[in-house]
């Protein structure tokens, strides 16, 4: 009796942790019991439902089976931590809607310069078209993180029967290892990178790093970002994580022409991690924000980064994740309009996110959404939006050219 | 302008014998001066031709000479980046 009132997970953790640790838990009582806290003696509830008669505890073993044996107790379950999946930060962006337009990414190079990849992963296997190693002697991810990033902006979701499918997911990848396996590198490393990246011709190239402390632009990694721009390649930069504290994003996302990428939750919420500009000489940072809390996306054989799901999936937070939000939808919008340039890229993005409310060295012009891109229309605003400026007479006309629409 | 902040200046001279990963930016062809720099005890990392660098790994001493070159445009330190998650 007592074991089937006990959730699976919660018989699992029950299992894997000392007897004395204590559990999130959430009970659900019979309706004649008036209050949780009359439950077990000496624990107060974290929450009382209403809804449901249930409340939120923190027990020990010995708490979770003495209550399983009360029959005013209906079932506990473990209270899990909650994840946006790839699924619904897709939905955020609105990618699928692309999708079903007929855009996937087909034809669309993607340089990813992270930790590596693994080739073998099913949601990319067979779409890696080079690599490139500029730490260790192989460009295979010894970390996870190039792995996650890379399916995120392009995973075909082909281990989870197409749950978790990334931003463009028949797009080819392009991967340089820049980073060793403790997830750092040197600049002229991922400079390198970028090098490799141009000659490679890549629509866009994703950079899910960056060095710590304020910058203006003028380092070299920023200043060989800018030229890869020059070059026509659409550059996508993490702002940082070091929110939220103004002046916190760093080398390459103080780059003046790159697409600078905060980080927002499944709520358009700004991350409070996700660094703030404005950059050391004032500019506005981030570009824009994308999802990039709690999302689950490909995991690394024999890698353990983030926070894992499965023997194929792994759940991470941070700019990294939003930043490949942010190449997969250049991505799309390259495929569905191939005309154009890296700075109407750009502007397109942000004239088209979503304005959720925060000041713009948080949100930049927003979060993201792919489909108004598409469409060339701005984004309804959220319900109440702080003022913002409208934008200048004739660049709603401009975006509308662009698609072959509005004459 | 400069050719180095004061403070990586004063760092090179305070540890001649100290090792310094290094950007170097330059004028002319980046190649030759990656071959100048290979017949030196410096040693060249990479040569990066999209906006005329050298990243370079050298000593002090080394890279306080370097400073006196005339293809050398300005030099900084080549810092650390991290993965974002």
């Amino acid at each position: 009796m007592e074991g089937e009132k006990i959730s699976k997970a919660l018989s699992a953790a029950m299992l894997q942790k000392p007897e004395a640790e204590v559990l999130p838990v959430i009970v659900k009582y019979r309706r004649e019991q008036l209050a949780a806290k009359a439950l077990v003696k000496g624990v107060a509830p974290t929450y009382q439902y209403n809804l449901i008669p249930a409340a939120a505890m923190r027990l020990n073993r010995a708490q979770i089976s003495w209550l399983a044996e009360q029959a005013s107790v209906e079932h506990l379950w473990l209270d899990m931590p909650v994840q946006a999946l790839l699924d619904t930060s897709a939905r955020i962006i609105q990618a699928p809607a692309v999708w079903q337009a007929g855009f996937r990414g087909q034809g669309m190079r993607i340089a990813i310069l992270d930790t590596g990849i693994d080739p073998n992963h099913p949601d990319v296997a067979g779409r890696i078209a080079a690599t490139a190693t500029f730490v260790g002697n192989s460009y295979r991810d010894d970390n996870g993180h190039g792995t996650h990033v890379a399916s995120i902006a392009a995973g075909n979701g082909a281990a989870s029967r197409g749950l978790y499918v990334g931003m463009a997911p028949e797009a080819s990848l392009y991967i340089a290892k820049v980073l060793a396996a403790d997830g750092s590198g040197m600049m002229s490393d991922v400079m390198a990178g970028v090098e490799w990246a141009v000659e490679q011709r890549a629509h866009v190239i994703g950079l899910s790093l960056g060095s710590s402390g304020p910058c203006d632009g003028t380092d070299a990694l920023s200043v060989t970002c800018d030229a890869a721009v020059e070059r026509g390649v659409v550059v996508c930069v993490a702002a940082g994580n070091s929110g939220p504290g103004r002046y916190t994003v760093g080398s390459p996302g103080c780059a003046r022409q790159v697409i600078t990428v905060g980080a927002s939750d499944d709520n358009d919420q700004v991350a409070s991690f996700s660094s703030r500009g404005p950059t050391s000489d004032g500019r506005v940072k981030p570009d824009i924000v994308f999802p990039g809390v709690g999302i689950v996306a490909a995991r690394a054989a024999g890698t353990a980064m983030g926070q894992v799901v499965d023997e194929h999936y792994t759940s991470a937070s941070g700019t990294s994740m939003a930043t490949p939000h942010a190449v997969g939808a250049v991505a799309l919008l390259l495929q569905a309009n191939p005309s154009l340039t890296p700075r109407e890229v750009k502007e397109l993005l942000m004239r088209t996110a979503r304005n959720i409310g925060y000041e713009a060295n948080a949100q930049g012009a927003g979060r993201g959404d792919v489909y108004q891109a598409y469409l060339g229309e701005p984004s309804p605003p959220s319900p109440e939006p702080p003022p913002t400026p409208e934008p200048g007479p004739g660049c709603f006309t401009t975006i509308l050219r662009l698609f072959g629409k509005g004459n | 302008m400069p050719k180095a902040d004061e403070r990586l200046i004063r760092q090179l001279e305070q540890s001649p014998a100290g090792e310094f990963h290094l950007i170097l930016r330059v004028s002319g062809d980046v190649e030759d001066v990656a071959e100048k720099l290979r017949a030196t005890p410096i040693e060249v990392r990479h040569a990066l031709r999209l906006i005329g660098a050298v990243a370079v790994r050298a000593q002090g001493k080394e890279a306080l000479r370097l400073l006196d070159e005339p293809w050398l445009v300005r030099m900084e330190e080549d810092r650390p980046v991290r993965a974002l998650a």
